[in-house]
């Protein structure tokens, strides 16, 4: 229920914040009409803090673990970097506390070098392993994490925020009937509410939440790859990996549907855009497919990959999977160079890791120029062309 | 029949044409305007497409949301589509995507009680209010469903539905029985401006209205109240960074350009 209480002081700032207008003046007071969705944008827009939303909680918060377990996940075989980044993040939380960290797997077989998880911060490693389950059969894999964490309660999961993870934790979350939060670019674990504050942006990228899963159990979130760091310890203690065969009786023949026909492999640069220590980015100013290929020609120059704003892609000048923002691919590296880029909070959003941000745009206004560390106000063309010239000169043989 | 479909559509205010002023919090409202969430739009546009496949096949549009969310389903019935029906309750409101995916269910296994399964429940794969691509795979695990998310592509072929998505570096081409749920990505299609006889048709296309109490949902299962997630705070995101303006002209910029990444050690 959404509240407005005396404090009001009738400024109406609420009113034009409203996406669905469900705020109108009636009565010399505020009304609120049907056509309220609860979204919450007027609490952080009014001035004087006169807006609330005001909920009953049904249940008391369930029993849960002292564990926070991260839903691992394997790339033919291998621990991806994103789950490692997980596992240095929450380890990071839980040093010297009565929580502990476990990582989770479910395959088919019993993956390699699986005691590496162990340096990396976890407490106990756990492989989940039956016939059905595979890689890519998101309902398999979801079968198989359920019914551990059925038994196990963890009172955190973090997942990838990958594309498995994003198809595979719904699935687990509606399985142990609690809540899921996706996409987070900050979590920050209470240790003695033994509550996790989920961040995110919302409302296409435009607002961030920070949203709680207050007395459900196990507390659920994904992120994306590249937001934390994932850092190797020394000294931790190696034991040894738990292997469980889980009963096939854990599948539901529904879970068991989906067929595998074909896999085809789509050829890519080799480094992946999320872990490029150079990217040099095109947006809407680059005005043309040419100009874009001139900018990929850049790239290469540099030894960048290249990147691409939602306009680029939309265009057709790049292809989608060279995307950055929220949307798209989440990078942080050494160095970004936004060329022709207005700066659009959805793709800023995606660029926040990145150490140094150098932005090209000669339009003074655009907002990329109040959030890069080096502003340059020129005609990009330009500067594109010198660089090019520059480097090619330093490449001929003397 | 053929094939019933059910199509899952969303009204979202549009949120890529929004412009906030972060000093007063001030949305220009005029500009950003309600519209259908845009994969769902091509999760309607795959349906009608299947009509010109197959004889026989029944479209179903349902949107779960406040009063207003009539509109969208009234674009929808511009297509080729034989029902509406709208869940709407102020009860609703406030729903996370569990929730929403309860209700959603609710809403389904009443309309399938009369009028027998869906073959296909087809969703958009995500929303660009919410941005999860979450409801879909609750709503599919709470009705007992096979489900494929995010397809790049999508067709019917006896009892199966054949599909291609993406992992990774790879492109999967898989199968799930019907009846399923799946949700498509904008990949998929692009989706057609309904023609004048559909917009006239769409006048004589009813609206089943379902609310709370019609479809025996308990007060304390839905909306804000039941949600396991709540929103606790929302904040402008903030970006400090240093900020300095190189103001020289485009070639000299190209050499400062050059000399900070050499500070940084970076080869070029």
């Amino acid at each position: 229920m959404l509240k407005i209480s005396s404090v009001c002081t009738l400024c109406g700032i609420c009113i034009n914040t409203c996406p669905e207008g469900a705020l109108q003046f009636l009565n010399s007071k505020i009304a609120i009409t049907d056509h309220c969705t609860l979204c919450g944008l007027c609490i952080n827009a009014c001035p004087v803090g006169a807006i609330s939303i005001s909920s009953k909680d049904h249940i008391p918060t369930i029993e849960s673990a002292n564990t926070i377990s991260i839903a691992g996940e394997l790339n033919h075989g291998v621990v991806t970097s994103a789950t490692l980044e997980l596992i240095s993040e929450a380890s990071r939380w839980v040093k010297n506390t009565k929580y502990s960290v476990e990582v989770v797997f479910a395959s088919d077989r019993i993956p390699e070098n699986l005691d590496i998880m162990y340096s990396y911060g976890a407490f106990s490693v756990v492989v989940l392993q039956n016939l059905y389950i595979s890689e890519i059969s998101s309902m398999t894999r979801a079968a198989a994490f359920s019914a551990w964490y059925r038994e196990t309660r963890p009172t955190v999961i973090l997942c990838s925020a990958s594309p498995e993870g994003r198809r595979t934790s719904p699935l687990i979350a509606a399985d142990l009937k609690t809540g899921l939060t996706a996409d987070c670019t900050e979590l920050s674990f209470d240790l003695n509410e033994g509550i996790l504050y989920q961040t995110r942006p919302a409302f296409g990228g435009n607002i961030m939440a920070t949203i709680v899963c207050k007395n459900h159990r196990p507390q659920m979130a994904t992120v994306r790859p590249g937001i934390f760091k994932s850092v190797q310890l020394t000294g931790q203690i190696i034991k040894p990996v738990k292997v469980i065969n889980l009963p096939d009786s854990s599948f539901q023949s529904w879970q068991l549907s989906q067929i595998v026909h074909e896999i085809v492999s789509i050829s890519k640069n080799d480094i992946p855009l999320n872990e490029a220590k150079v990217i040099v980015a095109g947006g809407r100013g680059l005005g043309s497919k040419k100009a874009f290929e001139r900018l990929a020609y850049l790239a290469e120059l540099m030894n960048a990959r290249l990147g691409a704003s939602r306009a680029a892609v939309e265009n057709k000048w790049a292809p989608q999977t060279n995307q950055i923002g929220q949307t798209g691919t989440i990078v942080s590296p050494y160095l970004y160079l936004a060329f022709g880029i207005s700066g659009a909070i959805q793709h800023l959003a995606g660029i926040g890791g990145a150490k140094t941000i150098i932005a090209i745009n000669r339009d003074p206004q655009a907002p990329i120029h109040k959030t890069a560390d080096f502003s340059v106000v020129a005609d990009l063309n330009i500067v594109i062309n010198e660089l090019i010239k520059i480097l090619e000169n330093r490449k001929k043989p003397d | 029949m053929a094939f019933r479909i059910l199509v899952l559509i969303k009204q979202v205010p549009d949120t890529r044409k929004v412009e906030m002023d972060q000093k007063t919090g001030n949305l220009r409202r005029d500009l950003m305007g309600s519209i259908m969430n845009p994969e769902d739009a091509n999760a309607l546009a795959w349906a009608v497409d299947l009509k010109t496949q197959f004889n026989d096949v029944y479209i179903g549009v349902m949107t779960m949301g406040p009063p207003q969310s009539e509109k969208v389903l009234k674009s929808a019935c511009c297509h080729p589509v034989n029902e509406a029906f709208l869940l709407t309750d102020t009860a609703f409101a406030g729903s996370d995507t569990k929730v929403t995916a309860q209700t959603l269910r609710a809403g389904i296994e009443a309309i399938e009680n009369e009028a027998g399964f869906f073959d296909l429940i087809v969703c958009g794969h995500q929303a660009i209010d919410g941005d999860t691509a979450q409801t879909p795979g609750q709503l599919a695990h709470f009705l007992g469903r096979p489900c494929a998310l995010g397809l790049d592509f999508l067709e019917l072929k006896e009892n199966r539905a054949f599909y291609c998505f993406s992992n990774n570096d790879e492109i999967i081409t898989a199968s799930i029985k019907l009846p399923g749920l799946v949700s498509v990505t904008k990949n998929i299609n692009t989706p057609d401006f309904p023609t004048v006889r559909g917009v006239i048709a769409m006048k004589n296309k009813p609206i089943r209205v379902f609310n709370r109490e019609s479809l025996n949902i308990p007060f304390d299962g839905c909306g804000l109240d039941s949600s396991p997630t709540r929103v606790v705070k929302t904040f402008f995101p903030e970006f400090s960074r240093k900020n300095i303006l190189i103001d020289f002209s485009g070639a000299q910029c190209a050499e400062t350009i050059l000399k900070i990444m050499e500070k940084m050690r970076i080869d070029a």
